[in-house]
């Protein structure tokens, strides 16, 4: 399967949006439009638009005017006994607004403690999709440069199998040491998913170890390592494992190992 | 040569309503397809859809062409009609809100020649695809729903559902390199 690119993904990624939203339109029935109210023809002129509010304007003033007159005390001195009546209404008045104050100071506390809360929510959600995505990055750089590396250990393989005998076994031995295979098995164990998988995985590090420490002048020990070698066929058991689910980093060591013992089949 | 939106709007304020049919006709499908991918039922979408446009033509002679296009206008106003009525309609779980949001973009783009010369040519590559992979391709971008919601209707693992629409995004890259429309 061919892969695109982001941009070019993204490109067809917009165009078939266009495209569904197009079909999409076209599948519905068209209805007829709904029964309109009378529009204004053109723009209303400026008494006209301004008129209606001015007079409820006046309106809204005269009432709450009329409103006031009618509530409020008449004046406190002039007539002592109903200025002394007044009195504790007045400060029944203030203790209810000094009462509202302190509820509204106490609302005000509250929501300034939520608002806080919920900044410090946002910014943790933000600092942690900030953290996610710089380690699916990583992992995507780690990815990218294994790729690489497979493809130049594919063609170290191919080239080997270009130039059999001791060059052909020498290419090999530098292909698994760049690669640090060795290392990188030892650093994988305890990855090993079951005993079937480690199993599989011992076989590939014992011949990967006997490849490192084969002298490639001596033609008896390299035919002899090489019968050994074609005599294994651990493909099937690497499909398994990959099918199993084995860890991503214990799957590329075992197709890596299986390519570098693929070419001692053929150089040898 | 066809008249803008924007004279289309100047000739049903004044009175000319074959413009404002124009305008209604021109745009209630993005309209209703966006309410259907926010999850209303088809007859509620198309209730939803006359509701926009009764408040679209009530407050028309308050769009100001230089504030900016008709299209991003109207669909506040639809999101307004979806948001209000949000209760009435099923759990969308299988519908993709970004689906919703790209109705209005392809309106907004619609008319651009070559958007057009790009969608009648990946027309004619969707339908040269294998049928199973051109219909999860029509149920993800013409139905709007999300992987999720396709693997369930197909009963197959969502995995297999984006694998199938990567594939198809390669092929109709292809075909649109063959036809000579994917620069």
């Amino acid at each position: 399967m061919s892969q695109m690119n982001g941009q070019n993904n993204e490109r067809m990624e917009q165009l078939l949006r266009r495209w569904g939203a197009e079909e999409a339109v076209s599948q519905w029935p068209a209805t007829p439009a709904p029964l309109l109210p009378p529009l204004p023809v053109g723009r209303l002129s400026w008494p006209a638009r301004w008129l209606p509010t001015a007079a409820a304007f006046v309106f809204m003033v005269t009432g709450v005017w009329l409103y006031i007159a009618s509530t409020s005390p008449a004046p406190v001195g002039s007539n002592a006994p109903h200025g002394q009546a007044q009195a504790p209404d007045g400060r029944e008045q203030l203790d209810r607004a000094l009462a509202d104050l302190a509820e509204t100071q106490r609302l005000l506390e509250t929501w300034k403690q939520a608002f806080a809360a919920e900044a410090t929510r946002l910014r943790q959600a933000a600092e942690s999709a900030l953290a996610a995505r710089q380690d699916v990055e990583k992992k995507l750089a780690a990815i990218e440069a294994r790729q690489a590396a497979t493809v130049g250990l594919i063609q170290q393989v191919h080239l080997a199998a270009a130039t059999p005998g001791e060059k052909g076994i020498l290419t090999l031995q530098a292909a698994a040491r760049e690669n640090h295979l060795l290392s990188r098995g030892a650093e994988l164990r305890d990855r090993l998913a079951n005993q079937a998988v480690r199993r599989l995985f011992d076989t590939q590090e014992t011949f990967l170890s006997q490849l490192d420490l084969l002298d490639p002048g001596n033609r008896n020990e390299l035919e002899t390592f090489a019968d050994r070698v074609r005599s294994l066929d651990l493909g099937p058991q690497i499909d398994e494992a990959i099918r199993g689910g084995a860890d991503p980093g214990v799957t590329q060591w075992l197709i890596e190992t299986q390519l570098i013992l693929s070419g001692v089949r053929r150089a040898s | 040569m066809e008249p803008s939106e924007t004279e289309w709007i100047a000739r049903g304020l004044n009175g000319d309503n074959a413009a404002l049919d124009r305008l209604y006709e021109s745009h209630a499908g993005w309209v209703r397809v966006y309410l259907r991918r926010c999850g209303f039922a088809p007859a509620d979408a198309d209730d939803l859809t006359q509701e926009v446009f009764v408040r679209v033509l009530k407050s028309l002679h308050t769009f100001d062409a230089r504030r900016g296009a008709f299209v991003p206008w109207l669909a506040a106003i639809a999101h307004n009609v979806a948001r209000k009525s949000w209760a009435r309609r099923p759990s969308p779980d299988h519908l993709d809100p970004e689906m919703a949001e790209a109705v209005f973009a392809a309106a907004e783009n619609a008319d651009k020649p070559e958007t057009r010369e790009e969608i009648a040519a990946l027309r004619g590559c969707i339908s040269a695809l294998p049928p199973d992979t051109a219909k999860i391709v029509r149920l993800r971008y013409v139905e709007g729903m999300t992987t999720r919601g396709i693997a369930t209707a197909e009963n197959l693992p969502e995995a297999t559902v984006r694998l199938r629409l990567d594939e198809a995004k390669a092929a109709l890259e292809r075909c649109l390199k063959s036809k000579g429309v994917w620069g």
